[in-house]
């Protein structure tokens, strides 16, 4: 076996290895929804800010 | 532009909410089985879950900072890297528990639920396998992570303290190595 070959023959086993693991370990619909939870927070702190930049800005003549 | 970019581009372009939910929920999606199996390389298997979840709120609450483009996977294990150094603060455990034969042909057989394996791509991975079961330390560890845990000569390197090209050249000496004791052994075996 070569260095060519036997690297390439690795990089096929890493290769089913992620494919194996994405199907064994997809993401949980509770941890889904940890993340849409961060999101929402993220959104409303964000339009938030943006309003109080709106007011900021009519107040000063922008 | 590869699935992730566009789920990056589609999350900064999001104009409500529900775009963007569907923009991060599709970078959970992608990024958490990799991030499950980066941090099953050095976690104890009990640890493994709450600290990927941690990656990946980490991820998602420092998305609005994400500048880059085309690195994005490597940020994410950046802050996953950040997420186990956590972790072992408080822990204090460094031991990698690596993957046993029968765990690793476990995973390998999960991925025939979306391509099936022929008997020829069989025998690759056992020989792929066996050349790793000859490695020593400290070679094993360099080729379980870079083969196994499929870590990235970025990562690789961020692990061991030293550059992606070190690693890089690190990865191909132990390589070298397992290759001779492999024809050791067949020559053995004549």
């Amino acid at each position: 076996m070569s260095k060519q070959e036997a690297e390439a023959k690795l990089e096929q086993l890493n290769q089913r290895l992620q494919e194996g693991w994405n199907n064994l370990h997809s993401i949980k619909e509770s941890q889904l929804e940890a993340v849409r939870n961060v999101v929402s927070k993220q959104w409303s702190e964000q339009q938030k800010i943006g309003a109080e930049q709106k007011k900021r800005d009519i107040r000063h003549g922008h | 532009m590869d699935t992730l970019s566009k789920c990056v581009e589609a999350y900064r372009k999001a104009a409500d909410l529900g775009e963007r939910q569907v923009a991060v929920e599709a970078i959970a999606r992608f990024m958490w089985p990799k991030l499950h199996r980066y941090i099953s390389a050095f976690c104890p298997r009990h640890a493994v879950e709450d600290v990927v979840q941690n990656s990946l709120l980490s991820i998602v609450t420092h998305l609005p900072e994400f500048e880059g483009d085309a690195q994005f996977e490597n940020w994410c294990f950046r802050i996953a890297h950040h997420r186990l150094v956590d972790y072992f603060r408080v822990e204090h455990r460094t031991k990698i528990e690596s993957l046993d034969r029968e765990e690793i042909w476990r995973i390998v057989e999960a991925s025939e639920q979306t391509t099936s394996m022929t008997a020829e791509q069989r025998e690759t991975l056992a020989e792929a396998l066996e050349l790793i079961a000859l490695a020593k330390p400290p070679c094993a560890k360099a080729l379980n992570l870079r083969f196994i845990a499929g870590l990235s000569f970025d990562e690789l390197g961020r692990a061991f303290g030293k550059s992606a090209d070190a690693a890089r050249v690190q990865v191909r000496r132990c390589l070298e190595l397992a290759q001779q004791l492999l024809s050791k052994k067949g020559a053995t075996h004549v």
